[in-house]
């Protein structure tokens, strides 16, 4: 068990080197800079240079590479070029609305792609079955921004159940976990369908059955738990869309969480801030399947950490 | 058991409740109830872009929110005419030099401290030291500022400065507070204080600035209804990106003035009772500028074809949903010295003509000698990559004049990018054309893009840098509307810019009373403003 | 893999006038999956959706009535009309003409993504399951591949090389290299346990010999399947980044760029945005069904 965790640790660090130095070069291969977004439109060439010498750009990349990520692991992300502020700051105001939100979104998600992916297996080929799967089937082709939009204009202009936009606490989360759940219930409801089908397909339960015993009990005592490990991998994977996802409904819905952040970063070349923002979102992502690996010891004793 | 009751219930019972809730709507109704102006209250009004920082003497984008605790020096009134702000008037010395401002007396800081020459001046130069993007067009030649006597400051310049005028009437010269700025050193930015009729109240980033009113405010400008404190408690800004979103909270009543509409949302919200849409120009202009160091666009004659192909009615009617003027000038008529002789001299020059175009065309030695659509000349075909920021107004533009430009010949490809790309690459000089806007309210602004060495547009002429000069060091407004008339003149027969139209800029607000917009101020009267409820 | 004939499809067949019921006989692996895939109705819907779509794309130039870039200013937005089937545009280009190049387009996004991330993502995946060799390394960068929710790599990568449809399409099939690859791997690597690879490599059969007659007809099926889900994912994906303007651009009319440029028109036009919208959700619903479809057919425990 300690070797195993030592090498996912180990993978793990390494991991989060590599996504660093994918980060820093992605960063200062886009095109434009900083001195740019800053001046705008009407500036001058003298000004550019001034602001590039000022924010140490004019150095030589290794040395401004091994600045971030000296710095970094100190936990110091740097000063946004624009606002002066600490992006470690700027990241700890914002990524509550995000997590929140995200856990929101995955407690919705979890709940309900579940429980209609366990009525469509357990009523297989009836009509709850095909209801279930055409709509998490549409929940999985439809375009995202479609969703989020029909959504607010529906629940929130229409019938005023939710603020249309803002972040006003967590009533104002709501609507944006629903639209990232609904998403992502649809593709666990579809992975629960089937696991649940092939446990219950397996002779140890049909002959359960045939001897008599009550199916309910043996549902969510046996077969659950049993068709819950690749249900459990989804899972972990759909946190990874839930972040990304984020984005576009943190836009559509003017939620100041980490997603809207990204983006404006990106646009005004924010450096510190891009590098210090994807830095953690994806150990954050890393972290969380480490996690996700961990459970599923709880879940399958069997599974040894070879 | 139970589970097949809640599985048989539910969906039918959720359906029909969603569908009876849907179709009672509670869209805002026209009440009969008149509302009433009240005193107090909180107004708020949505805002695409949020500012980086507060500090009015860095120059960054989001106007109006940052303007709200500042009080400019001067004023332009609804006709562009110079009257008091903080300052009651200003003279410049024979030589141009020196410009001279005497300041009101009784206005005083947010902090309490007096508006006087020292603090001022102060002001003045911290701009200088601080030396921001728009410091050339601003502030040009200044050398430093001093105080005189109580009331009086001089600017001194080594050169004369004649756009000078338009940055004392601009909120970007506010004084700012001398014992806040002393108090939180590069702070400051997020205290902002100056002498306006609003006090800082938060920042929430990502989401909202807060204002409330500034209770021993007297000094409002001439043209403003009230002149002491607002009617309104609190003044909020709120950050939205997506305009659509934008449009729905308006709707909903959560917001009661939206700025900067979008010409496609206008027929929407025309529909909603009790919504007034207010549509006015400023100084902004829309223009293609080409790169005349491109082989294809080096010779005068096809940039003159360019020009007379465009239809501009057709762009305004496509991209702006009719929403703004055709230009044929390079200024737009609410800049200073704009010369109604020059704009209609170009209207005839470039009057839509596709048989002349062709003809243009054809004279600089460009045909169609392999029938494919594409003129050519020496066996290149005439390709351009037109950069646009990647907004609604400049992609549909951008089409619009992809395809009539495909009718005498030219191919366009266009290339959308972020605005700081698209700013980075204009100024290196990589694209063929670009669709861009400019507008300030003195004309020497177009020396950032005409100007020697500049490469947006690269003309070199001797005897556009001459009259750029002469303009920006002649003081006397007379002798300066004769340079700036011939300098329209030569810029339009260059054709290095085509000048498209100036935009019709629309808000649109509900709920309030005494709404009025500054075009020249780029600001809104928020101290007449009163809520109705 | 070892299909089983279906036993439950019996045939008549007449043996010296006596009739006798036979077991039904595959002729071939391909059509017995073929037969397989047709018992299930939601494959066949998503068969013929796909088809559908195909004919539409395949024959767009023909069936378009307007050529795509035909602007008539006088006659934006309209509403269907004879004239117009499905409408007119914010420049008065013909709808019907623009959706027919835009599923086309679509789906030559999907095709290139999942062709490109396929070939990458194959050859990797065997090269690190099979040869073992830069295993470490190649699964180092998968893993950081997958650190990255896929939507912020194609940000990222479309922000370095600059928006339109190549790019993004690039991006996407970046972005899903990493499923490929992951899957060939696990099926390389149980192959490899099943059926005693390294015995045969020491009694000197060549590497060529054994992946063609071992490893690849065993490791095909999930990797059609991953293909077809991915169809829809990559088309998905690719209307994503469009919604964030980092997609195809204006003029092309590709489905995600209209339907999100429609909506500034939602309230005097909904068709603009919605008909494209309604085109790639019947498509990326289409390879959805045909995907699961695929994978009951292709599964040997059914």
């Amino acid at each position: 068990m300690s070797n195993y965790l030592l090498k996912k640790c180990l993978s793990l660090v390494a991991t989060v080197f590599g996504v660093s130095v994918l980060v820093f070069c992605m960063v200062h291969m886009i095109p434009g800079d900083p001195a740019s977004a800053m001046l705008g439109q009407f500036a001058t060439e003298e000004a550019a240079q001034e602001i590039r010498e000022k924010l140490g750009l004019n150095q030589p990349l290794l040395h401004q590479y091994l600045q971030f990520v000296t710095h970094a692991v100190q936990g110091n992300f740097g000063t946004s070029y624009f606002t002066g502020l600490s992006v470690w700051e700027e990241i700890v105001n914002r990524f509550p609305i995000t997590m929140q939100m995200a856990l929101l979104s995955l407690v919705i998600s979890t709940v309900g792609g579940v429980l209609l992916g366990v009525v469509a297996a357990v009523k297989k080929g009836t009509v709850y079955d095909f209801v279930s799967m055409l709509i998490s089937l549409i929940g999985i082709s439809a375009p995202p921004f479609w969703i989020a939009i029909f959504l607010i204009w529906f629940f929130a202009y229409k019938l005023s159940l939710f603020p249309i936009s803002g972040y006003n606490g967590l009533a104002s989360l709501w609507l944006p976990a629903i639209t990232l759940g609904l998403i992502s219930a649809s593709s666990v409801a579809r992975m629960t369908r089937s696991s649940m089908l092939e446990v219950l397909n397996q002779d140890y339960i049909r002959t359960a059955r045939a001897k008599g015993v009550r199916p309910s009990g043996m549902i969510f005592d046996h077969a659950l738990k049993n068709a819950f490990i690749p249900v459990l991998t989804i899972i972990g994977l759909q946190f990874g869309n839930l972040l990304a996802g984020a984005v576009i409904v943190e836009a559509v819905f003017a939620l100041p969480g980490l997603g809207t952040f990204m983006i404006e970063s990106i646009v005004k070349r924010d450096i510190p801030t891009v590098q210090g923002l994807v830095l953690f979102m994806t150990v954050l992502f890393v972290l969380v399947n480490f996690i996700t690996d961990l459970l599923y010891g709880l879940f399958d004793p069997r599974i040894k950490y070879e | 058991m139970s589970k097949k009751w809640i599985n048989r219930l539910s969906i039918p019972l959720l359906a029909s409740t969603l569908l009876v809730a849907g179709c009672t709507t509670t869209e805002k109704a026209a009440t009969t109830v008149e509302k009433k102006a009240i005193e107090g209250g909180t107004l708020v009004m949505a805002s695409n872009q949020e500012p980086d920082t507060l500090d009015i003497q860095q120059v960054f984008s989001g106007d109006e929110p940052r303007y709200q605790a500042y009080e400019p020096l001067f004023h332009l009134d609804h006709n562009g005419k110079v009257v008091p702000g903080l300052a009651q008037e200003y003279s410049v010395s024979e030589d141009g030099k020196v410009w001279t401002i005497v300041l009101k007396e009784g206005p005083k800081y947010h902090s309490g401290a007096p508006v006087d020459a020292e603090s001022v001046a102060k002001s003045l130069n911290r701009f200088r030291d601080n030396k921001s993007g728009l410091y050339a067009m601003l502030f040009g030649s200044f050398e430093k500022a001093e105080a005189v006597d109580k009331k009086t400051v001089k600017a001194y310049f080594t050169e004369p400065f004649a756009p000078f005028l338009a940055s004392i009437t601009s909120y970007w010269i506010s004084p700012v507070d001398p014992v806040v700025v002393d108090r939180e050193g590069e702070n400051f930015k997020n205290k902002p204080s100056g002498a306006g009729p609003f006090k800082f109240v938060e920042q929430q980033r990502g989401s909202s600035v807060t204002y409330e009113k500034n209770p021993d405010y007297a000094w409002g400008p001439e043209y403003s209804k009230n002149k002491n404190a607002p009617h309104i408690d609190k003044l909020t800004f709120r950050f939205i990106k997506d305009p659509q979103t934008r449009v729905l909270e308006f709707k909903k009543g959560t917001i009661q003035i939206l700025r900067d509409v979008q010409p496609a949302f206008v027929k929407e919200l025309e529909s909603v009772p009790g919504v007034t849409l207010n549509k006015y120009t400023n100084a902004a202009l829309n223009y293609i500028g080409l790169n005349t160091k491109k082989p294809q666009l080096s010779d005068v004659r096809v940039r003159q074809a360019i020009s007379m192909t465009v239809d501009r009615e057709e762009i305004i009617k496509g991209a702006m949903e009719g929403y703004a003027e055709p230009a044929y000038s390079p200024f737009a008529p609410k800049v200073p010295y704009w010369s109604e002789k020059v704009e209609q001299e170009a209207r005839k020059m470039y009057k839509k003509d596709i048989e002349k175009s062709k003809q243009l065309l054809a004279d600089a030695g460009w045909k169609d000698t392999n029938g494919n659509g594409i003129v050519d000349k020496d066996g290149k075909e005439l390709t351009t990559e037109l950069y646009i920021i990647q907004e609604q107004i400049w992609e549909r533009s951008a089409q619009i004049v992809q395809s009539q430009l495909k009718q005498i010949g030219i191919d366009v490809k266009i290339k959308p990018a972020d605005l700081t790309t698209v700013v980075k690459q204009t100024q290196e000089g990589v694209h063929d054309m670009v669709l861009f806007s400019y507008g300030w309210n003195d004309p020497d602004i177009l020396y950032i893009i005409l100007g020697k060495g500049t490469k947006q547009i690269g003309i070199e002429d001797a005897k556009l840098e001459e009259l750029f000069h002469k303009g920006k060091t002649t003081v006397q407004p007379e002798a300066r509307a004769k340079i700036y008339e011939e300098l329209q003149r030569l810029i339009s027969e260059q054709a290095g810019m085509v000048p498209l139209n100036v935009p019709q800029v629309i808000d649109a607000y509900h709920d309030i009373d005494g709404y009025m917009k500054n075009p020249y101020m780029f600001n809104t009267i928020f101290s007449d403003i009163q809520l109705k409820k | 893999m070892n299909v089983q004939p279906n036993n439950s499809n019996l045939a008549t067949v007449q043996h010296d006038g006596v009739a006798v019921l036979q077991p039904h006989q595959p002729k071939s692996l391909a059509s017995e999956i073929f037969f397989r895939l047709m018992q299930s109705r939601g494959a066949v819907a998503g068969l013929l959706i796909i088809l559908l779509s195909v004919l539409m794309a395949v024959l767009a130039p023909v069936l378009s009535p307007y050529p795509i870039d035909q602007m008539n200013l006088d006659q934006r937005l309209q509403g269907p009309s004879a004239a117009h089937w499905f409408g007119t545009d914010e420049f008065g280009r013909d709808l019907l003409s623009r959706v027919l190049h835009g599923t086309r387009i679509s789906l030559l996004m999907g095709i290139v993504s999942v062709l490109v991330a396929g070939v990458i993502g194959v050859l990797l995946g065997i090269v690190s399951g099979y040869y073992r060799r830069l295993d470490l390394a190649i699964m180092l960068v998968t893993d950081i591949l997958f650190a990255f929710p896929s939507l912020l790599l194609a940000i990222a990568i479309v922000a370095v090389l600059g928006v339109g449809i190549g790019n993004a399409t690039l991006a996407v099939a970046i972005a899903v290299i990493p499923y490929y690859v992951r899957q060939v791997r696990a099926s390389v690597l149980a192959i490899k346990e099943k059926e005693f690879i390294e015995a045969v490599r020491a009694l000197g059969m060549s590497d060529a010999k054994i992946l063609f007659s071992h490893i690849l007809p065993n490791i095909w099926a999930p990797i059609i399947v991953l293909s077809t889900l991915q169809f829809g994912g990559s088309i998905l994906a690719a209307a994503g980044l469009s919604f964030l303007g980092l997609g195809a651009q204006p003029p092309i009319p590709e489905l995600g760029t209209m339907s999100y440029v429609g909506i500034t028109f939602m309230s005097q036009a909904w068709w603009l945005s919605v008909v494209p919208g309604v085109v790639i959700l019947l498509i990326v619903l289409g390879f959805n069904l045909l995907g699961d479809g695929l994978r009951d057919a292709l599964d040997p425990k059914q």
